[in-house]
């Protein structure tokens, strides 16, 4: 028998039936939640195809392939004489090698039981298949908060909401749709780990648990850079615990046994390597630990000595203490044992910052200042739950719920001065918001007191009739209240999923004339013809936006990539961009460019391209040579950044604008040239007389998206290529004229 | 004129040769009909010849030469007659082991013997590639492409013939490149689509002699450097899995300069027949079911979306025109039903009878890999193929689900191969027992029942230290706090469940 109803007229149960029943309730949940988690995540793989998005992604596949056809030593150890040409660039020790040999691991593994699936799949599903185990760390992180919190009747409430939270959230979406094979992929499931795992060794003063702890930090620290987040929000933690007079065994063992083994593992890292104890992101961690050893000292002291002795003693060490470590913190930086104050320091306190000093962190999209409404548009109705939950956790204060509002408050800053930090933020909103939801739902769905006969027969002899229907009413509103928030947040998160961020950017989506769906592929066409069509050795010169992606897809050597590493490299080819023909020449056989391969959108309206961009080109390349390149040069006296015929004359020289609109003016045969991206028109003959020397053009994409040029060989009688190609112009044009007179319209009468 | 002249002197070393035969001249051509099609990408020739046994007893054994330098360009060579009936049936053919400086020698067999002075006719077909190259090399985008055939002049054939004729077919704006006198002249006759030249006298035995001509192609010349096709056969889906690897090249004219977007578009070059690889069609064969949706189309940065399939083939289109000189590669592949390719002989022998290749129209295959996947634990009895080709390879490959061996992987290699072709069989039996096939699935069971076993046993194992005294447990102090720590595990441990 699994159920019964007894005299009283209680449906009873037996326990272990009651148990088993709970256990499929919660997989059946964790599958739903799973099976969301990974399906918001496909729009673009069912739209598009299985394909790796953007840029970085496509260095952590090339990367990946690496791996997986070479032996992880060479792996570590590979130079990469495929980018940065002619430095090359030292691969193994400048990345974060956690997320290639993850999807390795795994392909190995599959392949090992039987299951040779091929690693483009692995790494684009990579990162659905880790938000599925996000949402689950979310959980247990959660109800390792929420068990802490007394007031909290149902601790696995707002657990599981958390989870189906996290599963679906934009602002982590963003950086997990399958194919965007990015460190962030699997960055934040480990953040989520480490941070459950830390708060539990806190909980038990566990060696193992901190143990373990250490183990997954230093799987994020191979994973992601942000993973110095984590190693500054544990020793914040700590510290604020021991200001609130908070100090006990359990958070001397938890933070001593993690911080010396986790930072012994980070520096196995060879990208990380003596970074723990020279750079200041990690003085915090170093110094944390040292005022633990403090702390542990002082407490012996006060347990051995009088009051009065005690404090002098503490006074002086305390002032001891105090100029040691100022000092030679200053001597250190002073002598270059600590790596000084970096810039992205500074801009994560001053968002301008980079605006004013360094170009090209400022290029970066991603690291713009967060504008209000993302907030919004990534967290929706959570945004506005996350105080609440904030205030719960101060409400039940505990030392676990004290490292919530430490999250919370370093998230919400971070969030602030950069978009891509939303990233981080959106784990705690989800807790903060679960927990509130959590905690309205614990009040507001107990039912039990109407059901139930014995207590509904209690209250109507201490309450009237009316104030339960009130309660009914009110109930009811703030359930259905939320209710439908619920759903607006599920319907906004696919909205946003499906419209915004399954978009893989080397792929684009439009329309035909009759409505019917088309794809633009011109990136991969144009990456594609120069992998069929060039020598394998060649050159090829683009932006830096574009290294990533010609390396993976065109698989020729860049001069400059996404891995923005050397400025003044980069700065060099926006020199050879922006400058005249005649100088970029210089510069370009110098370098040793074979090709020259620009973005235009003029044609198609697309205005994510060069010219749009050209603008940091000049930027950054006059950060290093103000005398050769000025930006107010390229805009017109009026202040206006003008392509069309009232260009200024050096944007009108620069190599860039000739290669974007070199031929454009034939398209139109005679009739005004119209560039659709900057809405601009420029005449015919102005158009038609865009000519370059130095460049031939091999290739341009069906929609003009890609154009590929590439660097005519140096004439066998050494003599100028400008000068040949102003005397052809001189010839033609006597011939023109020539034909011109001669095929002179012959006058007929009409009749 | 010198080169002309160094090409007199070899003529008449040549000729001076013939004395020193390696065989005797049984056979005298009293009709030989050398025509050469010229409108696919490749060069199909075909000799019609009368022969007459001038020797004095019966011969059945007649010797045919074909030009050195076509001996690796050599697609196909075929020997066909008329029988009694009136059908047409394959002459034998092997080659001569005999070493000469300009023939390569094959021995046709003829059907009977022929009586002394008696005639016998028949005809010898060849498919012979890489003959045309672009005149001249580099063309302006928009013009015609122009393209040089050099052929032999007179019939490659050790005999002396008495009535000669050699035919142009389907050559637009012909035009032949002969600035010498030719030593046994040729009268020169257009038709309607052909061109004929006659001889005027006999011509003797071993003549050599390089006549060039050209002509205009707006089509590309279609090159497949590698192909490699593999088939999978899979008895519990029922089907065939087809993937074709290609690698393509054009050998058409090339540009003269860079790619002109502009040129192209305005031109509309798109639309018009062109020396551009724009699209490549594959036909279907029409006697097997395909299953549509199962078709794709990627290269190595993925999918291509513009591909089109139509009932009778599949059309696909190139990332960017194809000019000359300029490469492709793409895969694609398809699934069709097992059964028309799969006959079973009897309880566990099966015969498997497929294409040799699904060609693209009007290109020519230089080195075609062609992989067999016979499922895991599948035994190859016997094996025919439509030519003799080098030894099969037999390994082994895993594959999804292959545990203990993989599948048996059967690879055959052949070179040389025009689309035309496509249409040669090979043959495979091999055996396949019914308790092979439900092997797989029994085996995944049991492994995955072992993991969960093994899972079981792991959540068994105790490894908590708990502190003791005298070898016994004590209780903690802290009552509460375990109490609450053993509650929030608990909870944990069913969630972790």
């Amino acid at each position: 028998m699994i159920a019964s109803i007894d005299n009283d007229g209680y449906i009873r149960m037996d326990a272990s039936v009651l148990r088993v029943l709970k256990l499929l309730v919660l997989t059946s949940i964790f599958i739903c939640i799973s099976g969301a988690a990974i399906a918001s995540r496909l729009f673009s793989v069912i739209r598009f195809e299985s394909i790796i998005h953007e840029f970085d992604p496509w260095f952590n596949f090339r990367a990946t392939k690496y791996l997986v056809t070479h032996s992880f030593y060479k792996f570590l150890n590979w130079f990469d004489d495929k980018t940065w040409y002619p430095l090359g660039r030292v691969t193994g020790g400048t990345l974060y090698p956690g997320l290639m040999v993850t999807s390795a691991v795994i392909h190995n593994i599959l392949k090992k039981i039987g299951l040779p699936i091929d690693i483009r799949n692995i790494c684009v599903m990579l990162a659905p298949a880790f938000s599925s185990l996000t949402a689950l760390a979310t959980y247990l992180f959660t109800l390792e908060i929420t068990c802490t919190l007394p007031s909290m009747n149902n601790k696995k409430t707002p657990a599981l909401l958390s989870a189906a939270f996290m599963s679906i959230v934009p602002g982590y979406i963003s950086r997990s749709v399958a194919g965007s094979y990015d460190n962030e992929a699997i960055a934040i499931t480990l953040l989520m780990v480490t941070f459950f795992l830390w708060i539990k060794s806190v909980r038990l003063g566990s060696i193992l648990y901190a143990s373990i702890t250490a183990i997954f930090y230093f799987y994020m620290v191979s994973a992601w850079g942000g993973y110095v987040f984590i190693t500054n929000m544990i020793p914040l933690h700590i510290f604020i615990l021991i200001l609130m007079g908070r100090f006990n065994y359990k958070l001397y063992t938890s933070y001593c046994t993690w911080y010396a083994l986790g930072t012994l593992m980070s520096m196995q890292i060879p990208f990380v390597g003596f970074l723990p104890i020279k750079s200041n992101d990690h003085m915090a961690a170093f110094g944390v630990f040292g005022l633990l050893q403090l702390v542990v000292l002082t407490n012996y002291f006060k347990e051995t000595l009088s009051p009065k002795r005690f404090f002098n003693l503490m006074i002086a060490f305390g002032i001891l203490v105090f100029t040691f470590g100022i000092s030679g913190l200053i001597i250190a930086t002073k002598l270059g044992w600590i790596a000084p104050w970096t810039g992205r320091f500074y801009s994560l306190w001053d968002t301008n910052y980079a605006k004013i000093h360094i170009p090209i962190i400022a290029s970066v999209s991603e690291h713009q200042p967060t504008p209000w409404s993302s907030f919004y548009f990534d967290l929706n109705f959570l945004i506005w739950l996350f105080p609440i939950g904030v205030y719960l956790c101060f409400n039940d204060l505990s030392n676990e719920s004290i490292f919530i509002i430490v999250y919370s408050v370093l998230g919400s800053y971070f969030a602030g001065v950069m978009v891509r930090l939303m990233l981080t933020l959106a784990p705690v909103v989800c807790v903060c918001a679960a927990i509130t939801i959590g905690k309205l739902f614990d009040l507001y769905l107990d039912f039990k007191i109407i059901l139930s006969k014995k207590v509904y027969e209690l209250n109507e002899k201490v309450i009237n009739k009316n104030n339960n229907f009130w309660n009914l009413i009110s109930r009811f509103s703030v359930i259905l209240t939320f209710g439908f928030y619920l759903y607006f947040y599920v319907n906004h998160c696919i909205w946003v999923n499906s419209n915004a961020y399954s978009s893989p950017s080397v792929v684009l989506a439009s329309k035909n004339r009759d409505g019917s769906n088309a794809i633009i592929d011109d990136f991969r066409e144009a990456y594609y013809w120069l992998r069929m069509n060039t020598n394998e050795d060649a050159n090829v010169m683009a932006w830096w936006d574009y290294g990533y992606q010609i390396g993976g897809m065109a698989d020729r050597t860049t001069f400059v990539d996404n891995n923005t590493w050397n400025n003044t490299h980069i700065a060099t080819v926006g020199k050879a961009m922006a400058v005249s023909e005649a100088n970029s020449e210089v510069i370009m056989r110098r370098l040793g460019v074979d090709y020259v391969l620009i973005i235009f959108g003029g044609m198609l309206g697309y205005s994510g391209d060069d010219i749009n961009k050209f603008l940091w080109m000049v930027r950054i390349s006059e950060g290093i040579w103000p005398e050769d390149v000025n930006e107010r040069s390229y805009f017109t006296d009026r202040g206006e950044y003008k392509v069309d015929d009232m260009a200024t004359k050096t944007m009108k020289e620069s190599l860039m604008y000739k290669m974007s609109f070199y031929n454009f003016g034939k398209l139109f045969g005679g009739r005004d040239v119209y560039d659709r991206v900057r809405q601009q028109r420029m005449s015919s003959d102005y158009a038609n007389n865009i000519h370059l020397d130095v460049l031939e053009e091999v290739y341009t994409s069906e929609n003009w998206l890609v154009r590929i040029y590439k660097l005519k060989d140096q004439d066998n009688f050494g003599r100028d290529l400008i000068e040949v190609g102003e005397n052809e112009r001189k010839d033609t044009t006597r011939r023109q004229k020539r034909t011109l007179t001669r095929n002179r319209p012959e006058f007929d009468i009409r009749v | 004129m010198k080169i002309t002249q160094v090409l007199y002197v070899l003529f008449s070393l040549v000729t001076a040769t013939l004395a020193f035969h390696p065989f005797e001249k049984h056979w005298q051509n009293s009709e030989y009909e050398k025509s050469v099609d010229v409108s696919k990408s490749f060069v199909k020739e075909r000799h019609d010849i009368n022969a007459l046994n001038i020797h004095g007893k019966p011969q059945s054994k007649y010797v045919f030469g074909l030009e050195k330098s076509l001996e690796f360009d050599t697609s196909l060579l075929l020997g066909l007659y008329k029988d009694t009936s009136g059908k047409t049936a394959m002459l034998k053919s092997h080659k001569l082991d005999i070493y000469d400086d300009d023939f390569v020698y094959y021995n046709i067999i003829f059907p009977y013997p022929i009586a002394p002075g008696s005639y016998f006719k028949f005809s010898i077909s060849l498919i012979l590639i890489n003959q045309m190259v672009p005149y001249p090399e580099h063309i302006p985008m928009a013009d015609d492409q122009v393209l040089k055939l050099t052929t032999n002049a007179y019939p490659s054939s050790p005999y002396d013939t008495l009535a000669y004729t050699l035919g142009f077919i389907s050559a637009a704006d012909f035009n032949e490149l002969i600035n010498t006198e030719l030593p046994y002249s040729l009268q020169r006759n257009d038709l309607s689509s052909s061109v004929l030249y006659k001889a005027t006298e006999p011509i003797p035995g071993d003549s050599i002699l390089d006549f060039s001509i050209t002509y205009t192609r707006t089509a590309p010349l279609t090159f497949v450097n590698t192909l490699v096709r593999d088939l999978w056969v899979s008895h519990w889906s029922s089907s065939l899995q087809l993937e074709e690897y290609y690698e393509v090249t054009n050998n058409g004219a090339k540009l003269d300069k860079g790619f002109s977007r502009v040129d192209y578009f305005n031109e509309k070059l798109m639309m018009k027949p062109h020396h551009a690889i724009t699209a490549l069609r594959i036909p279907f064969d029409q006697s097997k079911t395909i299953f549509t949706d199962s078709l794709y189309y990627v290269d190595k940065v993925g999918n291509v979306s513009t591909s089109q399939y139509y009932e009778k083939e599949l059309i696909i289109r190139p990332r960017f025109p194809v000019f000359g000189g300029w490469n492709y590669n793409f895969t694609i592949g398809w699934n069709s039903d097992l059964k028309d390719f799969l006959k079973r002989e009897n309880e566990d022998t099966y015969v498997l009878s497929t294409h040799i290749l699904d060609g693209i129209r009007d290109a020519t295959y230089q080195d075609i890999t062609l992989n067999i996947y016979l499922p895991e634990g599948a035994e190859l009895v016997d094996y025919a193929l439509p030519f003799v080709s080098d030894d099969i390879k037999v390994s082994h490959e895993y594959s999804y689900l292959d545990i203990e061996k993989g599948h048996l992987k059967l690879t055959f290699n052949f070179d040389n191969i025009v689309d035309e072709m496509k249409n040669l069989e090979l043959v495979v039996r091999y055996k396949y027992s019914s308790f092979n096939m439900i092997e797989k699935p029994l085996q995944a069971a049991f492994y995955i029942f072992l993991a969960l076993m093994g899972l079981y046993v792991l959540k068994k194992i105790d490894l908590s230290i708990k502190p003791t005294k005298n070898g016994k447990l004590i209780k903690e102090e802290d009552e509460f706090e375990e109490e609450k720590k053993s509650n929030v595990d608990e909870i944990i441990d069913v969630a972790d469940e």
